[in-house]
């Protein structure tokens, strides 16, 4: 599958003292959500807080929206304004703020930004009632649940083309973590021209399986792979197999692990015919096996290698 | 009036309404009465005393709102996303200084009515322009410090060195009662209050453009 690009990475790289972000080539697809997947420090946030404009110094180049370049992201207020990014920075918004006070500074902060929206929001996701008291709230005083509330709602009364999202759903509930799905499957659907987009890293792969249309996985600052998942669903299969097997299965296998009773892991389609003689058990990967598969064979994790 | 009201906004997005009446209403309320106490004896060492300690209060308070905001690595949420985020930045900065004037002025001004009104001796024009020239040099201290201060994230740190300059404050303001009370000194007191004015405003001009240059490189190289 083909898609537009909303927005496109070319040779980023980005050197801290013990990490380097290296991205040859990243194409976001337009209309589409984009799920950034790999471990704690593979470089997701920093890969967002660069698209976001937060951190602005690095190699390569972004492109926005199809022509857009960095320098116009910080000059043409087209870029900024539509983009709403939510961060895990705990000072997003500052904990003195009243909830009355979050919307009369993102009123402030953004040309764009629908004030009854974004109280109607609110209340849709129990933040705030229609009290006086209830708008008189502290940031310091939410839940961290409800400070992503916060965020999304701020987001979403916005009348935005991109969402880049730094884990949305990590302190979320069950329920909530369906209802952010919901809510951002009607923020793709809600434009006629198929022109919104979402861009979220995420360690809650299974949850955010049923509102992920494209995965990228970056494993120690590289993207290791990237595809529709429809596309990775047909490049991959899942493999069961029994003890017997594992050693000769170890060598086609993409990565494998074991137990007592046998093993399971990622292969290749293009490879599954070398598994014929041996007795094994397919089935098509779900996001989370995929993710996770392909995870473990480039994680420094000591225990994998 | 719609872009005082945007600079409300942004200040406010700072200080707390809470650190607003701490500052503007409370702490007169408790050096004014100091002061007054100090003037009964002597009107100078009542206003010395209260300055350098109303110096002090409003050094260590500003790491309540601003601190380490041009520091590396300081986080502005939301704020940093947005396009209009130097004008933003501006306005706070420039309402803060307002504030802080106000804040530094209130208290001066309020001792020098209830000495008047309750007739204290030694009211006199040498006197008044005592308070306007130390409100001037207060302002323009705290201000200066403030500006470099704000570079600290740590609140030990901050704490410390606030206290230590603190003790410089005091030394200036007596220095200046020294100026404007000894005969001895063939220097015309008249001539600090435009002194410290101008001071005021070369200061004020320089934390604005450090401040504000030094928050938006902060976005930018980090």
């Amino acid at each position: 599958m083909k898609a537009e690009a909303v927005i496109s990475c070319k040779n980023i790289s980005k050197k801290y003292r013990h990490f380097e972000l290296n991205i040859d080539s990243i194409d976001f697809p337009k209309g589409f959500a984009t799920a950034l997947i790999g471990e704690n420090g593979a470089g997701k946030t920093t890969l967002l807080e660069m698209i976001a404009g937060i951190k602005q110094v690095h190699k390569g180049e972004i492109t926005y929206f199809g022509n857009y370049t960095e320098k116009d992201r910080e000059n043409d207020p087209y870029v900024k304004e539509h983009i709403g990014y939510t961060g895990t920075d705990k000072h997003y918004f500052l904990p003195h703020w009243t909830l009355k006070q979050t919307k009369e500074i993102q009123s402030v902060l953004f040309d764009n930004f629908d004030g009854e929206k974004y109280d109607q929001i609110l209340e849709d996701l129990a933040v705030t009632s229609s009290s006086r008291s209830g708008k008189d709230k502290k940031v310091s005083s939410l839940s961290d649940g409800n400070r992503i509330k916060l965020m999304l709602a701020g987001v979403l009364a916005r009348d935005t083309k991109l969402l880049l999202m730094d884990e949305p759903a990590s302190p979320l509930d069950p329920l909530m973590r369906e209802r952010l799905c919901s809510m951002l499957r009607e923020y793709l659907a809600s434009s006629e021209d198929n022109d919104r987009s979402v861009i979220f890293s995420t360690h809650n792969i299974s949850d955010m399986e049923n509102v992920t249309d494209y995965a990228i996985i970056i494993e120690n600052g590289t993207v290791v792979e990237q595809g529709f998942v429809e596309d990775l669903k047909e490049k991959y299969v899942f493999v069961r197999g029994e003890k017997k097997d594992e050693e000769a299965a170890k060598h086609i296998l993409y990565d494998m692990t074991s137990n007592t009773y046998g093993y399971e892991g990622l292969c290749l389609s293009e490879n599954i015919d070398k598994l014929a003689r041996m007795d094994v058990e397919t089935s098509i990967p779900t996001l989370s096996q995929l993710a996770v598969g392909i995870m473990r064979a480039y994680t420094k994790l000591k225990s994998y290698r | 009036m719609k872009h005082l009201s945007r600079m409300i906004t942004a200040h406010n997005c700072f200080c707390s309404f809470l650190y607003n009446i701490a500052m503007l209403v409370i702490m007169p309320a408790l050096l004014v009465p100091f002061a007054l106490v100090i003037m009964s004896f002597d009107n100078y060492l009542g206003i010395v005393i209260m300055m350098t300690l109303l110096s002090c209060f409003t050094l260590l308070a500003d790491y309540m709102p601003f601190n380490g905001i041009t520091a590396k690595g300081f986080f502005l949420g939301i704020i940093k996303t947005s396009t209009h985020v130097d004008n933003f930045m501006k306005d706070a900065i420039i309402a803060d200084q307002i504030r802080r004037f106000i804040q530094i002025a209130i208290p001066p001004i309020l001792s020098l009515i209830i000495a008047i009104i309750s007739s204290f001796n030694g009211i006199d024009i040498r006197f008044l322009t005592f308070i306007s020239t130390i409100i001037f040099l207060n302002y323009s201290i705290t201000t200066g410090i403030i500006t470099f201060m704000r570079n600290i994230l740590s609140n030990n740190v901050h704490a410390y060195i606030s206290l230590t300059l603190t003790a410089i404050i005091g030394a200036l303001n007596s220095g200046m009662m020294f100026l404007f009370l000894h005969d001895s000194i063939h220097i015309p007191f008249m001539i600090w209050l435009p002194i410290t004015f101008i001071l005021s405003v070369i200061i004020s001009i320089f934390a604005f453009s450090y401040t504000t240059d030094r928050c938006f490189t902060n976005i930018k190289e980090y």
